[in-house]
């Protein structure tokens, strides 16, 4: 239960990073702003010409002049929106490209992630990062970037031209820019917090409801309707006031913004009015520069609008870059794996929490090929024990090593290809059946290098039937080149995977076999239906050491015990280690551990163990029940 | 601004999609208008803005009055000062609006989900339910959020209309008629348009998904490899939604350039036209100008007209939704009918379908031979399901309210979830226990390593429906809730499939102390039947390990079935009716209840011998069952248990010192006391304790090894009963089942 939050990134790491995702398409990011300045000249155009009409009109024009000045503006109108559509078109690809590479990134990060903090942080956090963040971003980069790119280059433009018509009228704009500053930068201190306090009360509502949706069945057995209903309402609660608190942000800017848009105006009238009495300015120039103020709030409005958006943007960012900090827990050393591949720990001590071990001084000899089980209460640091055996922590004093090399040391890609932790957590990945038997074994194929490193083929030796009496070695994928992962070659394999792990009789019945799509958005899979597949998964993979915490935990106990035979058939000459909490495990196993607050209180055979009545002797005994005739040793 | 959430929403108006939204509205009138009011004055003061300004440049400008001018342009600001004002309060209620149909309706569709309660997710997917508060309630809060601008865009639009038409009829109807053309082709044109943009987003919560399912399943992930496959496959889906979206932004821009297009195009009309006319002097240089700017404002209002029309839509699909659920009945529903039997307490619950009886009082285990069975009997038992007709006392469940049923019979499944409080609230469900109630629960789970490993212990907030824990400390806290919940039966299926040996082994000890509690270890009971002519009773008791019997008394000169008359009591009647055993299975039921109260373990061997014994002893004829309240003792000392005898099968039912002791007192011999010096549990928490019942469904051994009856249900029947180890000896595919689940 250590839930370690993962880091976030500094602001200044964002922006740093986002300017280096956008410096990546220079070229996309020019052409986008020229398109777009040209699409705002080309409508710049329009008040221009109706201040030279209504000059026109004013001193006396022809007809034809009128023609000539309306032809035109509608030949601009054309213009501005071949152009419009080309840049937005540009934008598009730019927002959608820069987005892209953000969420592959973060994706590759996450897939990065140190095995330790993987282990023990849990997934909620990820799980956020990888779904609102990534959404949130996703707002900000396809949305609020390019509109507010747009809106800069537009509201530039604007004010360039006005400037050009009349720099003195356009003085006017000069009055509300400092207290629209003022009220904008007021609003957007507070604006992103507000916000984000507002989507996590919503989400709470949500939450709240598909929990009570999904606990139906709990909420009727003990009576938690008034709670759940309470419960609710609360959480509305919550949404109500941080909806409040932002209404209260927009209450006070929305006026301010909208009445600073009328002032400018206003404000050209009159100094237009008077500066045209004084024939300082012709009647063209105060038409133009009141129409060109009044348009130049449409882009302030836009680019005010979404920078909010930009700021929440920027705060997923932070979150979704922290991933990468995470620093690595591995330290590559240069020992190889050599036979005979004892798993040996010696005084091995381990803390989560600095001064509170776990793992008291374990000493531990693992021979190679033996079934191996630990037994305890809980908390006794069994799984922690496990996981230092997998090589996925490094212990605090003392060392594990696997044919005389440290398993910390050993690189990622070898490790696995030794030791393979299985847990009862498990997951069906969105994709076929056969995806998700495939996991490991697209890289034990394709990386042939590595010393000890198995290939994708189940060899021989774990096979189940006798129907296979040729060795495993001409079936490797890529020896030839021509085995294709769906050849009914690599199926066969699958199905042995799946044969061994008593999953063979639902997985035929899918509607698409190994095709069929499971995971979310497939047929869901139930939860021992999930750990078979993990099981059936680590098979093809063929580590040379399994260890299997609570693997089949979520089994019936009964399907447990035979999955359980015929997985060990099949993995005969493989070293397993496995943590039950059915003793038949441990009955099956060649060596039973009994671990006991942190340190191996009992060691030997399930006869040596009952032989020296001691602990283990007594639970089997309870467990058993001395009534029924004692089960042979296998 | 109005309080929200309402406490009560009230009773939603379900008849139809369209009278649950009138219902929303008619629970938000005040704001509704007050939207509408304000909606009218913001979109109306905008809509008079070019006149305004063309009025400036007309009075003030052209003529160089500086009088007007300063009049006029005072105009333009008061007019931007209405919208800015009349803009926020427009907004502060259309977001009540917003805000209170969404809320009302998360609050009637949770008052609903708990209504329908386990029925809930057999009649709806969870994720329809869900979608009600994801997109629903933003869907109907929209419809009734439009209100206020579309009020304000139809009077805008009005307002326009009539200015233009005073000024010049020809030009006003071209705006009139040219606008609404326009805008109409536009809305056409975004019809396929937002087509597309669907089927977009659904791509993107596909990736959002992969994403998602990366993060989840990151663990087995990094565990075995497979990285670059998934970084392979996210970037190929990744990089194909981006094609995607640079395809959609094409069909976009094509909407973008109308956008600038059509609106343009009008203007540069209207302006050519406009300007001809004021050429020709039928319009000022200001008017002009006015008329460029009415042309360029109509398109916000009909803007506005369509996305009203839409939202609208939108909300009648939504409050469909909702309604269909509303609309949903619970599958168990409480009898026809004012006042039924009530369900007597400490009696027996039983079960007809399987023949399976469950005496009160004690740790009975239920072994079904096909896993899923025990999933289905459990939910048949505590009514989770309407088959069957299992009985508690003789009355029918189904004859009493379900909340009735609940409050007395509790079923534990693992599909039970936990939601989002503190643990002391998630736990302590009723929301009494004190806190040593909540300890001792704990402990009884064997949870406390669970609780103390957590940073603020009992206040610790669960997260995320409790998946921060492992299934093991989840199963615990389960149970520790369950046990928690003090109902007087418990059923629990296989509570403890996810914890190791050694904590299982301290859960079934624990669970069997609890049920000792009160007896002291020397546990007691009577049996009594009527048999002979007479009344016998004989007193169990259980010490040292031993079964003894003694004190058995016959009451002489009672007449059968006179009893039964006599007490007159309607649960009495009913056990009577349903029990009609063989003398075998009497004494292999008389020698279960023995041991049963007994509560710990007797040799199996003795215990039969006795139970036979007994069974000798009250025969032949044992046909009459006595009352069970005649048998209390006088004193209002809770007797543990009281066991009648039916038909010569043994009918434990618990006596508790609250059932009518004056009319059994005063109408049975005085043997009753004689009876009673039976050990009285220290505290009256541990008598209820002693005479709540639980029963496990499982396998496992360790518990089955502390529970006083097993039941072996095979293919839907009681195939046997007995000790666990009575049954390991005496039933082989019972052993099979519990032992190891296949023999080599």
């Amino acid at each position: 239960m250590s839930a370690r939050i993962l880091p976030v990134a500094n602001p200044r790491e964002v922006r740093r990073y986002a300017r280096e995702i956008v410096a990546r398409h220079p070229r996309a990011l020019a052409v986008t702003m020229t398109l777009y300045s040209l699409a705002a000249v080309a409508g710049l155009v329009g008040p221009r010409l109706l201040g030279q009409l209504v000059q026109g009109v004013q001193d006396g024009t022809t007809i034809s002049h009128i023609d000539i000045v309306a032809a035109s503006l509608a030949g601009f109108v054309v213009l501005q929106t071949a152009l419009t559509r080309y840049a937005y078109v540009a934008a598009g690809r730019f927002g959608t490209t820069v987005l892209a590479e953000l969420r592959e990134d973060f994706v590759q990060k996450v897939l990065a992630l140190p095995l330790s903090t993987v282990e023990s942080a849990g997934s909620g956090d990820l799980v956020t990062r990888a779904s609102r963040d990534v959404d949130a971003l996703r707002r900000s980069a396809q949305m609020a970037a390019p509109e507010i790119l747009v809106a800069v280059v537009t509201m530039l433009l604007t004010l360039g031209a006005t400037a050009l018509v009349s720099p003195l009228l356009s003085a006017v704009i000069l009055i509300v820019v400092t207290p629209l500053a003022l009220v904008t930068r007021w609003y957007l201190r507070r604006a992103t917090a507000g916000y984000l306090r507002e989507n996590a009360a919503y989400a709470r509502i949500t939450d709240g409801l598909s929990a009570t949706v999904e606990g139906a069945a709990t909420v009727e057995a003990f009576g938690l309707q008034q709670r759940r209903i309470a419960s609710a309402d609360e959480d509305i609660r919550g949404s109500y006031a941080a909806e409040l608190y932002t209404l209260s942000l927009r209450t006070v800017l929305w006026p301010v913004q909208e009445f600073s848009y009328v002032v400018p105006v206003a404000g050209s009238l009159l100094l237009g009015g008077y500066a045209y009495s004084r024939h300082w300015v012709t009647l063209a120039q105060v038409t133009a520069v009141t129409l060109y103020i009044q348009q130049l709030m449409v882009p302030l409005n836009t680019l005010l609008d979404w920078l909010d958006t930009l700021q929440v943007g920027g705060a997923s960012l932070a979150r979704l870059l922290g991933v990468a900090q995470v620093p690595s827990d591995r330290t590559e050393g240069d020992h190889a794996v050599s036979a005979p591949r004892d798993l040996v720990g010696r005084e091995v001590r381990f803390a989560y929490v600095e001064g509170r071990d776990v793992l008291h001084g374990v000493d531990l000899v693992v021979r190679p090929g033996e079934r191996f089980a630990m037994v305890g209460p809980s908390g006794a640091g069994k799984s922690t024990l496990g996981r230092l055996l997998a090589g996925i922590h490094g212990p605090r004093t003392g060392t594990v090593a696997l044919g005389g090399a440290p398993l910390i040391e050993l690189p990622l890609d070898e490790l696995r290809g030794e030791v393979v932790l299985v847990t009862q957590d498990h997951h069906v990945f969105a994709g076929t059946v056969r995806d998700n038997l495939q996991l490991g074994v697209v890289i034990g194929g394709e990386d042939e290098t590595g010393p000890g490193v198995a290939g994708g083929a189940v060899p021989s030796a774990v096979t189940v039937g006798d129907d296979q009496p040729s060795g495993g070695g001409e079936r490797k994928p890529g020896v030839d080149g021509t085995v294709s992962r769906t050849a009914p070659d690599g199926d066969d394999e699958l199905w042995r995977a799946l044969q061994a792990v008593d999953a063979d009789g639902w997985a035929a019945a899918l509607p698409d076999g190994l095709d069929t799509r499971v995971g979310s958005g497939g047929i869901a899979l139930t939860a021992p239906q999930a750990q078979q597949l993990a099981l059936a998964r680590l098979l093809l993979v063929d580590p040379k050491v399994l260890v299997l915490d609570e693997a089949t935990s979520l089994l019936d106990p009964r399907a447990a015990r035979h999955l359980e035979r015929s997985l060990s058939a099949v993995l005969a000459g493989r070293t397993v280690i496995a943590i039950a909490h059915r003793l038949h495990t441990a009955h099956d196993a060649d060596r039973v551990a009994v671990v006991e607050g942190g340190l191996i209180a009992e060691l030997g055979s399930h006869r040596e163990l009952m032989a020296a009545d001691g602990a283990y002797a007594r639970l089997w005994q309870s467990w058993h029940g001395d009534a029924a005739p004692a089960p042979p040793a296998v | 601004m109005r309080r929200l959430p309402v406490p009560d929403p009230g009773q939603p108006d379900a008849r139809s999609a369209t009278r649950y939204l009138l219902w929303l509205v008619r629970n938000e009138r005040a704001t509704i208008f007050g939207g509408m009011v304000f909606g009218v004055l913001w979109m109306v003061s905008q809509a008079l803005m070019p006149a305004v300004i063309g009025r400036t440049i007309d009075a003030g400008i052209t003529h160089r009055n500086s009088g007007e001018l300063l009049r006029w342009s005072a105009a333009v600001l008061a007019l931007g000062a209405t919208t800015a004002t009349s803009g926020i309060l427009r907004h502060r209620n259309a977001l009540v609006n917003f805000l209170a149909a969404g809320y009302s309706t998360v609050q009637v569709v949770t008052r609903q989900a708990v209504r329908l309660g386990a029925t809930l997710p057999k009649l709806v997917a969870a994720g329809d339910v869900v979608a009600v508060g994801t997109s629903d309630v933003a869907e109907i809060g929209g419809g009734l959020d439009v209100t206020a601008r579309l009020s304000g865009a139809i009077v805008a639009i009005i307002a326009v209309a009539v200015i233009m038409l005073t000024t010049s009829v020809p030009l006003g109807l071209i705006v009139l008629v040219g606008v609404p053309i326009v805008t109409a082709l536009t809305g056409i044109l975004l019809r396929p348009l937002h087509e597309r943009q669907q089927h977009f987003r659904v791509r993107q919560g596909e990736l959002t998904a992969r994403a998602i399912d990366i993060a989840a399943g990151l663990r087995v992930l990094r565990g075995i490899g497979g990285e670059a496959a998934f970084a392979e496959r996210y970037r190929s889906e990744s990089q194909g939604l981006r094609a995607a979206a640079v395809a959609v932004t094409r069909v976009e821009s094509g909407l973008a350039a109308v956008e600038v297009l059509m609106p343009g195009v009008m203007v540069a009309g209207v302006t050519f036209l406009a300007a001809r006319f004021a050429l020709d002097g039928k319009l000022t240089v200001g008017e002009l100008v006015a008329f460029y700017g009415y042309a360029a404002f109509l398109a916000t209002p009909l803007r506005t007209l369509m996305e009203a029309a839409d939202n609208m839509t939108r909300a009648h699909v939504a409050a469909r939704r909702v309604v269909r659920i509303l609309n949903l009945n619970p599958e168990i529903n409480d009898p026809d009918g004012s006042a039924g039997p009530e369900l007597p307490t400490g009696a027996t619950l039983a079960d007809e379908e399987s023949g399976l009886r469950i005496p009160p009082g004690s740790l009975f285990a239920v072994v079904c031979a096909d896993p899923g069975e025990a999933d289905s009997l459990a939910a048949r038992l505590a009514r989770f399901e309407d088959a069957g007709a299992p009985a508690l006392g003789g009355v029918p469940l189904a004859a009493v309210p379900v909340s009735e049923v609940r409050k007395r019979i509790l079923l534990s499944r693992n599909s039970d979830r936990f939601f989002t409080a503190t643990l002391r609230d998630e736990l302590d469900t009723s929301g009494r226990a004190t806190a040593s109630e909540i300890g001792a629960a704990i402990d009884a789970a064997s949870a406390r390593d669970v609780v103390e490993a957590l940073p603020d212990g009992l206040a610790t907030e669960v997260v995320d429906g409790g998946r921060t824990f492992s299934g093991g400390q989840l199963q615990r806290l389960r149970l520790a809730r369950a046990l928690l919940a003090q109902r007087e039966i418990t059923l629990l299926v296989e509570p403890t499939s996810a914890v190791d040996a050694h904590t299982e082994a301290r859960i079934a000890q624990n669970l069997a102390a609890l049920h000792a509690e009160g007896g002291g270890g020397a546990s007691a009971g009577v049996l009594a039947g009527v048999g002979g002519g007479g009344l016998v009773e004989a007193r169990l008791m259980v010490a040292a390990g031993a079964l003894r019997v003694s004190d058995v008394h016959t009451a002489s000169g009672v007449p059968e079935a006179q009893p039964v008359r006599r007490a007159g009591h309607p649960a009495l009647r009913e056990e009577r009716q349903e029990t009609e055993m063989g003398a075998d299975t009497a004494a292999e039921l008389l020698g279960q209840a023995a041991r049963g109260y007994a509560g710990t373990g007797i040799p199996s061997q003795a215990s039969m011998t006795q139970a036979t014994m007994i069974q000798a002893s009250t025969s032949p004829s044992m046909s009459v069952s006595a009352s069970a309240p005649s048998l209390v003792p006088a004193v209002p000392v809770p007797l543990d248990s009281v066991a009648t005898v039916v038909d010569g099968a043994v009918q434990p039912t618990v006596a508790t010192h609250a059932t009518s002791l004056a009319t059994s007192a005063a109408s049975l011999p005085a043997n009753g006391t004689a009876a009673s010096p039976v050990a009285a549990p220290a505290t009256p928490t541990g008598s209820a304790a002693s005479r709540r019942t639980t029963v496990v469904f499982t396998t496992s051994p360790l518990l089955l090894d502390h529970a006083h009856i097993v039941a072996y249900v095979e293919g839907g029947r009681v195939a046997a009963v007995g000790t666990h180890r009575d049954l390991l000896l005496l039933e082989p595919r019972y052993a099979a089942v519990v032992t190891r689940g296949e023999d080599e």
